[in-house]
């Protein structure tokens, strides 16, 4: 077996060396250690010394060329032997200086497995970004987020007008001189509900801190109280509400969703009335998209999806999680994320943009024996669907008295955005929709 | 061989083959190195290794060893199992500091063999302290042989080091391996007594000596002597040994301050060919003796470097271990 | 509780230390028949005898490694270095030799070794003599650091000190040795690495350590007549470094000011806010702030000299100003 003699490594830092010189011939006797070449590397031009003995048998590396550290150069083996499969210096196939560096570039990412991250104790912020910029602390910055207050609302008492700790923890939204719109900076991780609302499959008891409480005394707001006392003040504040009412006779489609639901029943689906309701919003949407925007600098923003949120209470508090870009789904696939999304709320698994993505709400409060309400726009939308409870009426049907399951419904609007007019054509197409059914299972 | 001394089969036997152990070992960690298998500074100590295996098989297991980063002869002559030495210049697991020391800091503090100290001259005051503490403890006449080339003489801590030692009349034998050379520079340049260097421990009443440092036999009796006296609890003595380093001073070295009738002039003079003509001469070794041992050491040498070879990587966890001892039990 | 000035508990450290174990000796300039430069060993030589307490050429390079060295093979050896300032004469020892034995040799070798050295400025002794180099040492892995404020913790940390295998940098305070405190009777011990809340407060934390601990309480003090109240963290040591109190403090008050005697670029106290940034960034009310002397070689002139020691006064400024308090 022939010896490869290597480009050497002569010092820590050089990576190719010269061949200046070979001072043997092919086919010459060589010694062990015993000069065969010249090799200049950028200090000094040195001898190199074959480390076998026996006949120089092929010089890979011709005078003058510039080979890489560990590349064979020459090699060295019996009188006659083969010399063959031996690439020449500078090929492409692997040698083993490629395998070191594959070797290094190895150690180097496990390398970084070990070196540990800089960690923040506090927990990741998901905080918006804020269009212009405002000097606030870190830590003022985190709890308006947790507080879902809008620093631009808040006067900074720190050196240059900087917001801190103690300007957010006493900011009063009330007494807050700022008319400007930021419907963007109310996103948070938390945001509350404008009223307390629910929907049928997620009942469950609402604890009121009041309940306990000693007459004469005063209760302090929970964190989840001062929320929903702030985001309703401002909704209440900036946007103003008009609403216009509906009566819709809901007897064809529960009649519908009993066959359904019988059909169905095997598969585990049972559609709601809420679903029922949730996809006639979706269909009245996409006809009048203005009730899927949002006010923002004097302009409407239409959004891309339609996002339906829904109110669900629960442990926690109210919070109005949505059915993300849910404007092509069909009514059993609606189904299925309503019902995830009211595990999910209640397992607490919802993620951040399930919490504010929402583009247009509906509260229902059918499971109480209600006729009708009127809800609060929750920012930055625009319009909110109150439904009550569907109960049998006498109605006067082709001229004689009947029975119909008839439901109440009102939608709440930004008339920044939107009028009487475009108010009534919208719930009439909801009206619509609900009252023909068959469009919304096909 | 200039010697009246006389030497056993055996002992020659074992001198000679130290000094080829070391030899081969030095040569094929060059070519580990040119193979990118030994990386960093690689400093090897061929044409020097009569002095090493002229000095430090004569001290007892009690006595320590400090030197500089030429530290491979030391070592080896030290009784260090080459496969674990060879280990640690490939950066491996096994090596004597689990690849953490390289070939400048080899360690063995069961063998007392107190470290390879790449910094000039910062193995003096270490070799001061233990020598006092050797002293302190009053346990035993053991002393401490401290190995520095001509480099480390010009350092301010040599010149404290001598002083404390001789003042405190501590157990060292300061052993100078006299190359001629630190780095590139001759001594002629960088020593104000030149060549002779030995002279400079007489400003602190240190009992000072020249050695020819190629011829083992000559430095053998010279350390025999220092050991003796600094054992009968006098303080200091310092031994010159002159020598020639065959290669550069590391692998880097261009080796262009020195011509190569000088270098030839010196491998002439090589201290293992030189030991072997004695031996033969002297009936104390044979042919078949030679022959022998060099099969051996080359298959020791062989070992060696299969055992760096296929030795594992350090752990990355070692990365963190070590950067300070634990706490003293109570 | 016995009071006592921090150079007698240093002394009483150190007699404890002798007493208690033959591997330990004292070695130095001048702290034998001079009975040390800053008599912390006076009557030492008389009680321990030249063997135990060595006075040395003034050659720190060699007594501080020779310490090393006796360290290396089992002994326990306590070197003084006469100031801070020639500590740097023996850094070699130190950093290249001391703090890496251990690591070097993988575990092999260990350097039981306590370098006692005095530090600090405001003793009109100019620009050679007024450095404070516990910073530099910090920053070596291998070394620990020890900075005392009392003499309690003078006492307690050398005691600890005494049990560690490692080079110690144990730094006193030239200002800091006629400071009177209570000590307790008692044996007690202070672990490394454990800072100690020197005074409770919730809106700002200073953190300090050595010879700007009593500054900083100074300026605590005038804070709270302003109505602003300063909690005061002593780090002890800073290496090991206790950030884990520093950063409870700051959650708590969210306001961090770090005082420090030596030089701002470099500083210690440049550790200790990125430290703070980096983890408790979303908990801060103000930037973090770093009081340290100005970038100048110390004056002799008192004047010019105190103009560079951080203050109380400058501290309270620049807590009201940058916190808007």
């Amino acid at each position: 077996m022939a010896t490869e003699l290597k480009m050497p490594q002569m010092g820590y830092d050089m990576e190719e060396g010269t061949v200046v010189r070979w001072l043997k011939e092919e086919g010459s006797t060589v010694g062990r250690n015993e000069p065969v070449a010249e090799i200049e590397t950028d200090k000094a031009v040195v001898e190199f010394e074959s480390e076998a003995e026996g006949v120089l048998l092929r010089i890979v590396a011709s005078e003058g060329s510039i080979v890489p550290v560990g590349e064979t150069i020459a090699l060295v083996g019996l009188e006659g032997e083969e010399a063959d499969n031996v690439p020449s210096a500078g090929s492409t196939e692997s040698t083993d200086s490629d395998t070191a560096i594959r070797e290094e570039l190895t150690s180097e990412s496990e390398r970084h497995e070990v070196q540990e991250p800089i960690r923040n104790t506090t927990q990741e912020s998901s905080e918006s970004t804020p269009t212009t910029r405002i000097l606030a602390t870190p830590v003022a910055r985190r709890i308006a987020d947790e507080l879902g207050i809008d620093l631009k609302q808040v006067a900074g008492s720190g050196p240059g007008g900087r917001i801190t700790k103690k300007d957010v923890e006493t900011f009063d939204p009330a007494s807050s001189t700022s008319t400007k719109e930021t419907n963007f900076e109310m996103s948070s991780s938390e945001t509350p509900e404008q009223s307390p609302e629910e929907i049928p499959e997620t009942v469950s008891e609402t604890t009121d801190p009041s309940v306990n409480s000693m007459p004469g005394e005063k209760e302090p707001l929970s964190r989840m109280r001062q929320q929903i006392a702030r985001v309703t003040v401002k909704s209440k504040t900036e946007k103003p509400h008009f609403y216009v009412s509906a009566e819709i006779d809901m007897t064809k489609a529960m009649v519908l969703r009993k066959q359904v639901n019988d059909q169905l029943s095997d598969d585990g689906v049972r559609i709601t009335v809420n679903d029922l309701i949730v996809k006639a919003c979706i269909e009245s949407l996409k006809k009048y998209p203005k009730f899927n925007a949002y006010f923002q600098d004097d302009g409407i923003q239409f959004n891309n999806t339609i996002n339906i949120a829904v109110a669900i209470a629960g442990e926690e508090g109210l919070i109005v999680p949505a059915i993300l870009d849910c404007g092509s789904k069909t009514l059993r696939e609606l189904s299925q994320m309503v019902k995830d999304l009211a595990n999910r709320s209640a397992s607490g698994t919802l993620n951040n943009q399930e919490y504010t993505g929402g583009t247009f709400a509906i509260s229902n409060l059918g499971m109480f024996d209600v006729t009708g309400f009127l809800a609060i726009i929750h920012p930055p939308q625009s319009a909110v669907l109150a439904v009550g409870t569907v109960a049998e009426k006498p109605v006067v049907r082709d001229g004689e008295l009947a029975v119909a399951n008839i439901m109440n419904a009102t939608i709440s609007a930004d008339h920044r955005i939107v009028d009487g007019v475009e108010g009534a054509e919208f719930i009439v197409e909801v009206k619509r929709l609900l009252e023909n059914p068959m469009g919304l299972i096909v | 061989m200039t010697t009246t001394i006389n030497i056993e089969s055996e002992q020659a036997l074992d001198m000679y083959s130290t000094m080829l152990l070391i030899r081969r070992f030095e040569e094929a960690t060059e070519r580990l190195y040119q193979r990118g298998m030994v990386r960093g500074f690689l400093h090897t100590y061929i044409g020097e290794e009569a002095i090493a295996v002229g000095a430090i098989p004569n001290l007892r297991e009690d006595d320590y060893i400090i030197g500089h980063y030429r530290d491979h002869g030391h070592a080896l002559a030290r009784g260090i199992d080459p496969n674990s030495a060879m280990a640690e210049l490939c950066g491996k697991s096994t090596g004597t500091s689990g690849g953490k020391g390289g070939s400048m800091h080899l360690f063995d503090a069961e063998k007392h063999f107190m470290g390879g100290h790449a910094i000039v001259g910062g193995q003096f005051p270490l070799a001061v302290g233990m020598a006092l503490a050797i002293k302190m403890k009053q346990e035993k006449d053991s002393l401490v042989m401290c190995f520095f080339g001509d480099g480390a003489v010009q350092e301010g801590e040599f010149h404290e080091a001598m002083n404390l030692a001789s003042l405190w009349k501590l157990p060292i034998i300061f052993m100078l391996e006299n190359n001629l050379y630190g780095m590139g520079t001759g001594v002629n340049k960088s020593n104000a007594g030149g060549e002779n260097i030995f002279t400079a421990a007489e400003a602190y009443n240190i009992p000072a000596t020249q050695t020819d440092g190629m011829d083992i036999l000559q430095v053998r009796e010279t350390v025999l002597a220092g050991i003796k006296k600094v054992r009968e609890g006098d303080g200091p003595v310092f031994i010159e040994s002159m020598a020639y380093r065959y290669h550069g001073h590391s692998m880097a070295d261009p080796t262009n301050y020195r011509d190569n009738t000088e270098v030839e002039k010196q491998r002439s003079r090589d201290p293992i060919d030189s030991f072997k003509a004695f031996c033969l001469e002297e009936g104390l070794l044979t042919d078949d003796d030679i022959s022998r041992i060099d099969e051996e050491i080359d298959s020791k040498i062989q070992e060696a470097v299969e055992f760096a070879e296929q030795s594992p990587e350090p752990s990355l966890d070692s990365l963190y271990t070590n950067i300070y001892a634990a706490p003293e039990a109570q | 509780m016995t009071e006592m000035i921090l150079r007698d508990a240093v002394a009483k450290a150190l007699r404890e230390a002798l007493d208690t174990d033959d591997r330990t000796f004292l070695m130095g300039e001048d702290i034998g028949a001079y009975g040390g430069p800053y008599a912390v060993t006076r009557g030492f030589l008389e009680d321990y005898g030249e063997d135990r307490i060595r006075d040395t050429p003034i050659a720190e390079a060699v007594f501080v490694g020779a310490g090393a060295g006796a360290a290396m093979i089992g002994m326990r050896p306590i070197v003084e270095v006469m100031t801070i300032n020639f500590s740097l004469v023996a850094i070699d020892q130190i950093v290249n030799h001391a703090a890496k034995l251990s690591y070097m040799s993988d575990g092999q070798l260990s350097v039981p070794l306590i370098i006692r050295t005095v530090t600090g400025g405001g003793g009109q002794l100019a620009a050679t003599h007024s450095q404070s180099f516990e910073n530099w040492y910090a920053s070596v892995p291998g070394l620990r650091v020890v900075v005392p404020a009392t003499p309690q913790d003078a006492l307690g940390l050398f005691r600890t000190c005494r049990k560690d295998n490692n080079p110690i940098i144990f730094a006193e305070h030239s200002l800091l040795y006629r400071v009177r405190g209570e000590v307790p009777d008692e044996y007690y011990e202070i672990p490394l690495g454990k800072a100690r809340i020197a005074r409770p407060g919730d809106d700002v934390t200073i953190v300090s350590y050595s010879g700007m601990v009593r500054v900083a309480e100074e300026a605590a003090e005038k804070l709270d007549e302003l109505g602003i109240s300063a909690e005061v963290i002593d780090l002890r040591t800073l290496s090991p470094l206790d950030l884990d109190t520093v950063v409870e403090s700051v959650k708590k008050t969210n306001r961090a000011v770090v005082v420090e005697e030596t030089w701002k670029t470099g500083g210690f106290s440049g550790t200790i806010a990125s430290n703070i940034q980096e983890v408790a960034f979303d908990e801060l009310d103000g930037p973090v702030l770093r009081i340290n002397g100005p970038d100048v070689p110390a004056p002799y002139a008192r004047n010019i000299e105190q103009a560079m020691i951080p203050s109380a006064d400058w501290i309270v400024e620049s807590v009201t100003y940058n916190f808007g308090l």
